[in-house]
């Protein structure tokens, strides 16, 4: 082997080669790195900017130690949080679609929940130069670079023959030549990998499950590359060359696209801003609606605010964010239907990636990050539970007409910055 | 004595054509032959055979290499050989001493001689040792595969058209390093088309033809280009 790995690295294409991919993963890494301490930072100061706005609003508003719950229910926007995890540099996927911070305040939620900056399409296609995008793209290439004239340079070079007649075993002697490119391919993935979990001192559980996933995709190509251009046949460098590549385009472009195309015509998910306009448009159509019309069913739904001193007047905070509320519960249906198609979706493709070994790489590597669509709904859900808890902290002071005192608004909760 | 090279009614048939026909051959220690033959006569599919590198289902007969039946212990067998093909099989990125290392390290030799002595001796100068290969003319490359065959310790050397390609010197050169070898101790058997040559280190030349191994003399102060044409067609 030792030999073999000499043959090897004493040959200048094939150590340019190693090197620029060793050189690119650890850039890879450090771009994704980059990224999530963007992402960081800026939650960092979105956390300082919250504090100081409601400070602020505090100072304006507070008149005698009281508030008006219903300004600020109306006016103070509080922040959510997407904090990326610790291992999410390795794979950004929705994290570079999705916002990681999100203002929301009292009002209807769905209103509020699809707002955030829209990205160029062929942006997004693309998706971010991360590992598992290297890995996922590059890797089979860099196998097939060092594979696929494995008997045809030997036939050309007329030494076949002669390296036959040395050893006994063929089977053997290919088998270490495979062995001894893929333990290369391997370490070019895996040592900064390694180098920058040393480096940035991160934990140890999800490196050993990048390197497997990491051995694992490597080894295929080469298994691939190497029963290919081992067959009596594969004597023409160029015609191995063009096949596997062809293989390659087709297994790691075109049928995982292929596939997600088929998965949104099975599963159709319903566009955000859609709902969000849907929101819109009950929250509008309230307005000129008796006030009954909200309030009983309001009422039906939270029967321990029904005893609250009826509205006289045209307009009551505690009816606004009644419609408000109830415009979410008449949209609550769809929001269920999307995120079931969500689900459905990310199932199905996790069946598919059985068969397409690039899209279970790139979802191993989003499931070890934190960036997938499992981690995006259970931040919806999160969203969510955060938006019902101001709710039933404002409501007593709402419908009980409770003072709103600057202690309750200190007491206000806050978005629980969850890692994962 | 056991033979160094040992055939014994040899036949191998390919897509319903048979190459050699029963073929009979003996190979002593400290032995020259050299196979002549015209192309397409089997000479490369007898070297072949001799490495063996034909299945069962297309050969017949035994070949033992000192005293070792190829058949039964392949590996044992091709220990004792060295096989030294008409290109050159060196690696152009690789310098002679580590080409030599590789190619030891496929044979698995347990105990190959002195790399350094061996290219001494193949005359091979020192300052190329360390030059990767690609910088060698082909008669160095030559010095190269035979000092392997040196270092590999082998007792039994083929020869594939060994001095195509080589200038007058260079064939002279090796000309004398397979008289040395053949004073080694070594058998070796050549196939070629340079009757010149072959007359000048053989003790033995044969011709193959018709699937046979045919003993051949040639008269050198005859030696013409209608003599030789005759000598290939089977007329001499």
């Amino acid at each position: 082997m030792k030999q073999e790995l000499i043959l090897l690295l004493k040959q200048r294409s094939i150590l340019i080669f190693l090197l620029l991919n060793l050189l690119l993963t650890g850039f890879s890494l450090f771009n994704g790195w980059q990224n999530i301490s963007h992402i960081q930072t800026q939650i960092s100061h979105a956390k300082q900017e919250e504090i100081i706005r409601k400070q602020d609003y505090l100072k304006q508003h507070s008149q005698h130690d009281s508030l008006d719950v219903g300004e600020v229910g109306y006016y103070v926007f509080h922040n959510i949080y997407h904090s990326p995890d610790e291992w999410s540099f390795i794979a950004l996927g929705n994290r570079l679609v999705t916002p990681y911070v999100q203002r929301i305040r009292l009002l209807g939620l769905q209103g509020q929940l699809y707002d955030g900056e829209s990205h160029h399409p062929e942006y997004v296609m693309l998706g971010g130069f991360d590992y598992a995008f290297w890995l996922v793209f590059f890797a089979p290439l860099l196998c097939i670079a060092l594979l696929h004239d494995l008997k045809a340079s030997e036939h050309q070079a007329q030494r076949l023959l002669f390296l036959q007649s040395l050893t006994a075993q063929p089977a053997l002697f290919w088998c270490q030549r495979v062995v001894s490119r893929w333990l290369l391919i391997a370490l070019t993935f895996s040592l900064p990998v390694i180098g920058f979990t040393a480096i940035h001192g991160l934990s140890l559980p999800p490196l050993l499950q990048v390197l497997v996933i990491t051995l694992l995709y490597t080894l295929l190509w080469t298994w691939l590359c190497a029963a290919f251009s081992l067959r009596t046949r594969a004597l023409n460098a160029n015609l191995n060359a063009l096949a596997l590549t062809s293989l390659w385009l087709l297994s790691c472009i075109v049928l995982p696209n292929l596939a997600q195309l088929w998965l949104h015509h099975r599963y159709p998910v319903q566009d955000g801003s859609q709902i969000a306009l849907q929101h819109r448009q009950a929250v509008h159509g309230a307005w000129d609606l008796p006030k009954t019309d909200t309030l009983t069913p309001f009422y039906a739904l939270y029967p321990q605010w029904q005893d609250t001193t009826p509205i006289t007047g045209r307009f009551h905070w505690k009816w606004y964010y009644a419609f408000q509320h109830m415009a979410d519960v008449k949209l609550a249906p769809q929001v269920a239907a999307r995120e079931q198609a969500l689900m459905q979706r990310d199932q199905s493709s996790s069946m598919l990636s059985y068969f397409l070994p690039a899209v279970w790489v790139q979802r191993s590597l989003e499931n070890i990050a934190y960036s997938n669509v499992s981690d995006l709904l259970a931040h919806r859900q999160r969203i969510t539970a955060f938006h019902t808890q101001l709710r039933h902290d404002a409501y007593p002071y709402l419908f009980k007409e409770k003072q709103f005192t600057t202690e309750s608004f200190g007491n206000m909760p806050v978005f629980e910055n969850a890692n994962k | 004595m056991t033979a160094l090279l040992s055939i014994q009614q040899l036949s191998l048939r390919f897509a319903g054509r048979e190459i050699l026909k029963q073929l009979d051959f003996s190979l002593p220690a400290g032995e020259v032959v050299s196979v002549l033959g015209s192309n397409g006569a089997g000479k490369s599919t007898l070297l072949k055979s001799i490495l063996g590198l034909h299945t069962a289902a297309h050969q017949t007969g035994t070949i033992q290499i000192a005293g070792v039946n190829l058949e039964q212990s392949r590996h044992q067998a091709l220990s004792q050989l060295a096989y030294v093909p008409e290109q050159p099989a060196v690696y152009g990125h690789l310098s002679a001493i580590e080409n030599i290392r590789y190619f030891l390290s496929l044979g698995a030799i347990s105990q190959p001689a002195d790399i350094t002595s061996c290219l001494t001796m193949a005359g091979l100068p020192e300052h190329a040792w360390q030059r990767p290969c690609s910088e060698y003319s082909k008669g160095m490359k030559q010095k190269v595969m035979l000092a392997f065959a040196l270092a590999k310790q082998a007792k039994l050397l083929l020869l594939d058209e060994p001095n195509s390609g080589l200038d007058p010197q260079a064939t002279e050169e090796l000309n004398q390093l397979i008289v040395q070898c053949k004073a080694r101790g070594m058998g070796i058997l050549v196939v070629t088309h340079d009757v010149l040559s072959a007359m000048a280190f053989s003790d033995r030349l044969l011709m193959l033809a018709n699937g046979q191994l045919q003993p051949v003399t040639i008269d050198q102060s005859s030696l013409t280009l209608e003599s030789l044409k005759r000598l290939y067609q089977g007329q001499a």
